[in-house]
């Protein structure tokens, strides 16, 4: 559609402006789009563009436009309508002339052009009419060229062809001897490329005899070869480059590569197998001690047996795992070899632990810390060069166990160490006894074996601390930053030591028998005060210097200061109560053996005060003593200043009560003992075995207590006469004159020795109680 | 019912000796022997109305000496056993006799007197177990189970095993064993097994438990105790506590200055037991 008529109407020569319009109409007539022209039609009076209103629409109707027109303007309107319409008439006539006239000269040329073109084409036809006529002549002589040439061309590339061959099979025939030589000249694997170029044609023509016997040849050659290799291979000595070209040469001769791994390997087995032996031959005799120190052990291991594993593990890898063309074997080689390493691993591993397991010294441990060290690292390098072995797990798994193992050493070294102290602290305890000079002093002791003590936690817990320290490479695994400070290190060694010292100190008041009675109460006493120290202040100090030093930094529970120090104090109280149990059974011993050994009935009349009376007053001042290095005064229930006055009265209201024996009724027993009951109606009844308070008084109140109440109950089992009566009354006077200093409430004892005299009186034949004066004078006399 | 409240009952005299009327099994009865080295020594007969929480008491004289160990016959209600001290030219001796009481006595029905001194009666003399030569006698002990006619006794470092023949008139002696050790050891007390037919008897020196099979007279494995729940009603030394032989949660409890208390095993811990 878009025809000629556009082209000619288009140069842009034209003077723009006036010519603008006519070429919109055009174009709206051939119903091209127009935008100008649109917003043209836009303005005529119907709108409606492209509509039969619209003059310049396509689809105009005159008559439907007329009636539009008549019906919608007034006359006016329709009038300047018309004039409008009379206007763009002639200018579209104007237009359509002067388009005429411009193309007219635009025509004629054309035509002529036209026709000086054919006159051209006709000669043309002609030359190219003669060109076909020679280019046949052409083809016609070179077919006949070709065709003569043919024969002589055949015959060339026949004989190039034999030539080939010819030449092929002269490297065949020459092939053994080439090898022979190449053999000959260790040229390996020059010979290995000249059999594998002709291996394939020998194998494909080997029926031929000729060919057989070459190939034949050729396979005594290359197995020859190939054994030489092996030898090479198996000798070892060569260098790993050495090495490698005789694996990639016996790859390429077909060798099985597995063969050939479980070769290699076995190979470096024997190697580092004899290394592992002479490792273990440092170990030295079962039971002996070890040859070498832990750090040149491990030393070795490291230096010879890691790394020559090093180097197999690196050169197989090269040769085997990551070579070009093996990656049908990788998979295969890759597990034979973590096998191997593992198997090889698991006795080195095994050698070292036995090794760990021969430091039981319990000094310094830093040599063991570096050894270990050393140890881990170098198995990190190894691990590096083969992840998939699990060697670097293990390793860390017997750093571990060995710092485990270690701090149970330490544990025992410490509870040993302990035991070792108390030990000194018994002989130095009986000792001094049988060179005759003054006891030793408990408050010095007791400060000895704490300080001792404290210094060996002390410097137990600087060894400890080399596994933790910065420049170690397991250090920072994460069992020696969190369960190894907090589960090893406070709980079990420090933790662990504090409740193996209240165990101990409980041991001490359970064992009954033999066992228990041959602690001496002094260390009994010792160690209550001990206890008591580590309660108050030892624990926390401890705890704290551990915690200082072992930055706790996991979540898992530890023992609070608090539940320790409890422990502590339980063990001191209990310590403290057996120690009263087993001084005032001591003492109770010496009383029941002179009451029951006695005939009471057939006495002389006392002169003096029994001797043993005496013995007791002078142990209980001597426990007083000793109880007094350890232990503060304590309180007592207020005094008056004449105490001696008091303890007089209250003795002779009991004297009077025993006077009264002889003038028994059938009506007196009531009133006795409604008068012992009235008394003990003001005095509280007495708890014989109570627990003791940490003070001198109340120590010394528990042993007298127990000591008088087994008085008590020999008396009663007793019958008496007349001067047992006496010997009593002068044995309680006396005790009454030297105890009263000792305890807390001095009423506790005129009670219960108010109690013996009263239980004698009543278990006596003949109760004719002694005058207080003349028991005052024996017992002042002596 | 103040159920759980201890009954108190006070004796003129300091006593050691105390024991249930063991074949009595529907009545609460106990009997309490004293020591008193001046006046004739009692034996109470103590009776507790369980339902009233009222005491009963009757006295029998026990003019041989102060009692130191008293049993009664599992067997024969009327019949118990004494150890008592019998003094004589300035020394002493205890001994050990198995007497009857009276007859009207034994079920203890009647009504306790007003005067007690006033009806006191006395007791019959069966047999004495003559210990002459094994020392002083520290407890006679009945054979729990059988009809009465076995007791062991234990004299200073003997165990003695007698037979009661012709209603309980004779006593023969029919087998000894001895406690050896490491110096003058004594048994100060001893029990019969009730279980195994009664042929083990556990015998108490010092603080050392032994136990004794009656068969050999050998001694055994030594036993284990622990505390339950404490009492604490007495002002002096408690010597003796026995269980009811009707009752089995209630037992009595004697101290040396003659007070007797009758208290049960707290009903918390009853029921624990029995549920």
């Amino acid at each position: 559609m878009s025809g000629p008529l556009p082209g000619p109407a288009e140069p842009g020569s034209e003077p723009p402006g006036g010519k603008r319009r006519p070429h919109g109409m055009l174009k709206l007539y051939y119903g091209l789009p127009d935008p100008a022209g649109e917003a043209q039609g836009g303005l005529a009076p119907g709108g409606d563009p492209g509509g039969p209103t619209d003059i310049n629409g396509a689809h105009f109707d005159p008559e439907v436009f007329l009636t539009k027109l008549r019906k919608e303007c007034s006359l006016t309107q329709l009038m300047d309508c018309e004039t409008d319409m009379v206007k763009q008439i002639r200018a579209l006539d104007s237009d359509m002339q002067t388009l005429v006239y411009e193309n007219y000269n635009k025509f004629i040329s054309a035509t002529d052009t036209i026709r000086k073109m054919k006159n051209d084409f006709k000669k043309m036809e002609d030359e190219m009419d003669c060109l076909a006529a020679n280019m046949a002549v052409i083809t016609e002589f070179s077919a006949r060229i070709s065709s003569t040439l043919q024969d002589q061309h055949e015959q060339i590339t026949k004989l190039s062809g034999v030539h080939m061959l010819l030449r092929k099979l002269q490297f065949l025939f020459e092939l053994p001897a080439r090898l022979t030589k190449c053999v000959e000249l260790e040229a390996y694997g020059q010979a290995v490329r000249y059999y594998s170029k002709a291996r394939s044609i020998l194998h494909q023509y080997q029926h031929m005899p000729s060919f057989q016997g070459i190939q034949d040849d050729c396979q005594k050659i290359m197995a020859n070869l190939a054994q030489k290799l092996r030898e090479k291979f198996r000798d070892g000595g060569s260098g790993a480059k050495d090495l490698a070209e005789c694996v990639e040469l016996l790859l390429q001769l077909d060798e099985p590569a597995e063969e050939l791994c479980d070769e290699f390997l076995s190979h470096a087995r024997c190697r580092l197998k004899a290394e592992l032996e002479a490792l273990e031959a440092e170990l030295g005799q079962p039971g002996g001690a070890p040859i070498t120190d832990i750090l040149e052990f491990i030393d070795r291991g490291c230096n010879i047996f890691v790394s020559n594993m090093c180097l197999v593990i690196a050169s197989y890898q090269e040769l085997f795992v990551s070579r070009e063309g093996m990656q049908g074997i990788t998979r295969m080689a890759q597990d034979k070899l973590v096998a191997f390493v593992n198997s090889l691993m698991e006795t080195y591993f095994s050698l070292v632990e036995r090794r760990i397991q021969l430091e039981k010294g319990v000094g310094d441990n830093s040599l063991l810390v570096r050894a270990l060290d050393r140890f881990h690292r170098r198995l990190q390098a190894l691990a590096k060069l083969l992840p998939a072995s699990n060697v670097a797990a293990e390793g860390t798994e017997i750093v571990v166990r060995a710092a485990k193992e270690r701090i149970h050493q330490y544990l025992l070294a410490l509870q040993s160490f302990y035991q070792d102290c108390l030990t000194d602290v018994r002989q130095s305890l009986a000792a001094p006894r049988l060179a005759g000079k003054e006891s030793p002093n408990l408050a010095e002791l007791l400060g000895t074996i704490s300080a001792s003590v404290l210094n060996q936690i002390k410097s137990v817990l600087t060894y400890v601390h080399l596994f933790t320290a910065k420049d170690i490479t397991f250090s920072n695994k994460p069992y020696f930053k969190g369960e190894f400070c907090s589960q090893g290190v406070r709980e079990g060694l420090i933790v662990g030591f504090i409740k193996a010292i209240c165990q101990m100190a409980r041991q001490f008041c359970e064992t009954t028998g033999d066992k228990g009675g041959s602690t001496p109460p002094a260390v009994l006493l010792l160690l209550s005060r001990l206890c008591l120290d580590y309660e108050t202040s030892t624990i926390s100090y401890i705890l704290t210097l551990t915690d200082e030093q072992f930055l706790v930094q996991d979540h898992y529970p530890i023992t609070p200061v608090t539940s320790l120090c409890a422990e502590a104090r339980e063990a001191a109280q209990r310590l403290l109560n057996h120690y009263v149990k087993v001084q005032g059974l001591i003492i109770s011993q010496m009383l029941r053996k002179s009451v029951e050994t006695r005939d009471w009935v057939n006495t002389i009349e006392p002169r003096n005060v029994r001797a043993v009376m005496k013995r007791v007053v002078e142990d209980t001042t001597s426990i007083d003593v000793q109880v007094g290095l350890l232990y503060e005064e304590g309180v007592r229930k207020a005094q008056s200043s004449d105490s001696s006055k008091r303890t007089f009265s209250v003795y002779s209201s009991s004297r009077q009560q025993s006077r009264y024996a002889p003038s028994y009724t059938p009506s007196a027993p009531l009133d006795t003992n409604l008068l012992s009951n009235i008394q003990k109606l003001f005095s509280e009844r007495i708890d014989i075995f109570s627990p003791v308070e940490f003070n001198k008084v109340s120590v010394l109140t528990g042993i007298i207590k127990i000591s008088l109440k087994t008085f008590l109950e020999c008396v009663r089992l007793r019958t008496f006469g007349r001067y047992g009566l006496q010997q009593i009354q002068v044995d309680c006077y006396y005790l009454q004159l030297y105890l009263w200093r000792f305890v807390c409430d001095e009423n506790l004892v005129h009670f219960l020795l108010d109690e013996i005299v009263g239980s004698t009186a009543h278990r006596c034949l003949d109760p004719v109680p002694m005058e207080q004066s003349v028991i005052e004078v024996i017992c002042e006399r002596g | 019912m103040e159920d759980d409240a201890p009954v108190i009952y006070g004796l003129e005299f300091q006593a050691r000796a105390l024991t249930p009327q063991i074949a009595e099994t529907d009545a609460i009865r106990f009997l309490v022997g004293t020591q008193s080295l001046k006046y004739d020594n009692q034996i109470h007969i103590i009776d507790f109305d369980d339902e009233n929480n009222i005491i009963n008491k009757n006295v029998l004289i026990h003019q041989a000496g102060e009692i130191w160990h008293i049993s009664a016959s599992p067997a024969d209600k009327g019949v118990l056993a004494t150890c008592y001290n019998k003094t004589s030219d300035s020394k002493v001796m205890t001994c050990a006799a198995v007497w009857r009481m009276p007859k009207e006595l034994e079920s203890g029905s009647h009504e306790s007197p007003d005067d007690s001194s006033s009806n006191t009666q006395t007791l019959e003399l069966l047999c004495h177990l003559d210990n002459t030569a094994h020392g002083n006698m520290a407890c006679v002990i009945w054979e729990p189970m059988g009809d009465g006619k076995k007791l062991i006794s234990l004299a200073d470092n003997h165990l003695l095993l007698w037979d009661l023949q012709e209603s309980s008139s004779n006593a023969v002696l029919s087998n000894s064993a001895a406690l050896e050790g490491k110096g003058q050891l004594k048994f100060t007390s001893g029990r019969w097994s009730p279980h195994h037919n009664c042929t083990q008897v556990a015998t108490a020196n010092d603080s050392a438990i032994r136990g004794w099979d009656t068969r050999s007279m050998r001694t055994k494995e030594p036993l284990q105790d622990s505390i339950i729940a404490t009492y604490e009603e007495h002002e002096d030394s408690v010597y003796a506590v026995e269980w009811s032989s009707a009752d089995p949660w209630l037992f009595a409890s004697l101290s040396y200055d003659g007070r007797l208390v009758i208290n049960r095993v707290p009903r918390a811990l009853k029921y624990h037991i029995l549920l």
